[in-house]
């Protein structure tokens, strides 16, 4: 028992007197690394492998003259799990120039015992974004298309508790954030496993397809064709027609199933790089098969597929996520998360009450 | 020459020992290799068992402060609830339930609760494991030889028997989202800081 207890320690040791963690951010940067290093870390033999858990908070600095909205950071190892890719991202920052600000990395390793040196990781900026909207980095895991979806979501939604607060006071603006938190915890939860995979099911059948309306919409879905059989789902084929006059990048689509006895879950989304032009065509073929359970690993057996537009990114940047509206018109609200920054600001609401809340919206 | 007995050794070791019992060790330890080595044993043990100790973490679920932010903000909400049923003219529905509670009721909620304690502690820290395949997985994508997961405890990478996760900042499970085009992301607000932290794992 010493034996394994004195190697666990030594491993999380070697791993911080290494120098395990190496942060790495581009020269021209104008965020900078002001501390790092793991804080706590230990080790855990488990079987013939390491858990190796390890917990940092980084000092960033904002050197820009502007306020600094999200960020997002690539987190990965040469040594473990190749073919993958991880990060780190914290939208709804507010953060002056020149002002400091943490972000937390709270890691676990698993890598086998086979005497080899602890792993390396590296932290690599991905992007950042300003209050004017404008981005920093490489953007190689699409951080500029996130945060900047994000950042709208976030305003849209601090806009509408603002204009409550203004129409009909804190009572008002208590109800809502108390509507808010009531969806999250009711909102029905949907196991779901997906496997990239070209094969077809067995014995599926195809099954009913639609898109919701969406007023003002820049890009309308107008073909889908999907197969279930059982719990398995598979979309074969999404057509889109764009009716901006911007040519489109990409576009995210929320998936939303109905069961046989008529109750609706969210099945995730669709993120799809396709090119259109003003007024153009794009279609989509993803080669995955999901499996959807409710909790307790009961099947759910899918009858209905509806898509929804969530943002659409356009070739000059420019980016589209639906109004605030979109959700409560189309009765989403019961079964899509709202945003990040909604959140946020419910679980200021929650801990410190109303009067936090209200100071947090007045702050931005 | 007669050796120190275990007790005097353990003692010994920890200058525990006092008086004439204490000068006869020290005295004995001078010339007698083999209860030095032991007593150097036992010192090495002591030193294990300090870094052991102060190598081991609490679970999430058993930090005090974050379980007392969280309690005080469920109360704060309960609150401000019944406050608005009141406002309202009705009648908090948790208020009634209160009311008709039984002492059958008491009864069975502390039984309930002595059965997540006990559970909690045969289980302990080792039901945090991630990396092990059950049946609470939220989400997960399997594309060749790699998985992504997406649980409770935060999102995940897999490879052959290696693995790299990124556990949540807040011990309330935070949001979920399968992406179709390969990644699991989990949200969860920090309460240390008060930021929103989205992890995800991808697959390339």
């Amino acid at each position: 028992m010493w034996n394994s207890a004195a190697i666990s320690v030594c491993f999380a040791a070697s791993l911080v007197a290494q120098d395990g963690l190496r942060v790495n951010f581009p020269a021209d940067s104008p965020v900078s690394v002001v501390s790092s290093g793991w804080g706590e870390s230990r080790a855990i033999p488990r079987g013939g492998a390491y858990m190796v858990d390890v917990r940092t908070s980084l000092k960033l600095k904002n050197n820009s003259r502007l306020r600094l909205r999200g960020i997002s950071l690539q987190v990965s190892s040469q040594e473990v799990a190749a073919g993958g890719k991880a990060s780190v991202s914290v939208p709804s920052l507010d953060v002056y120039p020149g002002q400091e600000f943490p972000v937390k990395i709270d890691l676990r390793l698993l890598q086998p015992n086979s005497g080899s040196s602890p792993s390396l990781v590296q932290v690599q900026l991905d992007g950042v974004l300003f209050e004017d909207m404008s981005f920093f980095g490489p953007n190689r895991l699409g951080s500029r298309r996130q945060l900047t979806a994000w950042e709208l979501e976030a305003r849209r939604d601090r806009q509408h508790l603002k204009l409550i607060l203004a129409r009909q006071g804190d009572d008002a603006l208590r109800r809502a954030m108390v509507d808010i938190l009531a969806r999250e915890n009711s909102r029905p939860k949907l196991d779901v496993r997906m496997a990239r995979s070209a094969a077809a099911l067995p014995n599926a059948r195809s099954i009913e397809t639609a898109f919701l309306s969406q007023p003002g919409i820049p890009v309308e879905g107008v073909k889908a064709v999907a197969v279930s059989a059982g719990n398995q789902l598979q979309i074969l084929e999404l057509a889109f027609a764009n009716r901006d006059k911007r040519e489109v990048r990409s576009i995210e689509l929320g998936l939303l199933v109905r069961d046989q006895e008529g109750r609706e879950f969210a099945a995730g989304s669709l993120p799809a790089t396709l090119t259109m032009k003003p007024n153009g065509t794009a279609s989509v073929q993803p080669s995955a098969s999901v499996t959807l359970n409710r909790p307790q690993g009961i099947p759910l057996k899918v009858e209905n597929l509806t898509g929804f537009v969530q943002q659409v990114e356009f070739a000059n940047g420019d980016l589209w996520v639906p109004p605030g509206s979109f959700r409560d018109a189309a009765r989403l609200a019961k079964v899509i998360p709202g945003s990040l920054e909604e959140q946020r600001l419910a679980d200021i609401y929650r801990r410190r009450g109303v009067e936090a809340l209200i100071e947090e919206l007045n702050r931005q | 020459m007669k050796h120190l007995d275990e007790s005097q050794i353990a003692l010994a070791s920890r200058g525990d020992l006092s008086g004439f019992a204490n000068l006869r060790a020290r005295l004995h330890l001078t010339f007698c290799k083999t209860c030095r080595d032991r007593v150097a044993e036992y010192r090495q043990d002591q030193q294990r068992v300090k870094s052991a100790v102060a190598a081991f973490e609490l679970p999430r679920s058993m930090k005090w402060d974050e379980l007392e932010a969280e309690m005080f903000g469920n109360i704060r909400l309960g609150l401000e609830v019944e406050e608005i049923h009141r406002d309202a003219g009705q009648v908090s529905p948790v208020v009634v339930q209160h009311e008709a509670m039984s002492w059958r009721g008491l009864a069975a909620a502390g039984a309930m609760t002595a059965i997540v304690i006990t559970g909690w502690f045969l289980t302990g820290p080792g039901a945090q494991s991630y990396l092990r395949h059950g049946p609470s997985a939220i989400a997960q994508v399997r594309s060749g030889a790699v998985v992504l997961r997406g649980d409770e405890h935060g999102v995940g990478l897999e490879n052959r028997g290696t693995g790299l996760m990124l556990r949540n900042v807040s011990a309330p499970a935070g949001r979920f989202e399968v992406s179709l085009d390969g990644s699991v992301r989990a949200s969860a607000v920090d309460q240390d800081s008060g930021q929103v932290t989205v992890s995800q794992v991808y697959v390339e």
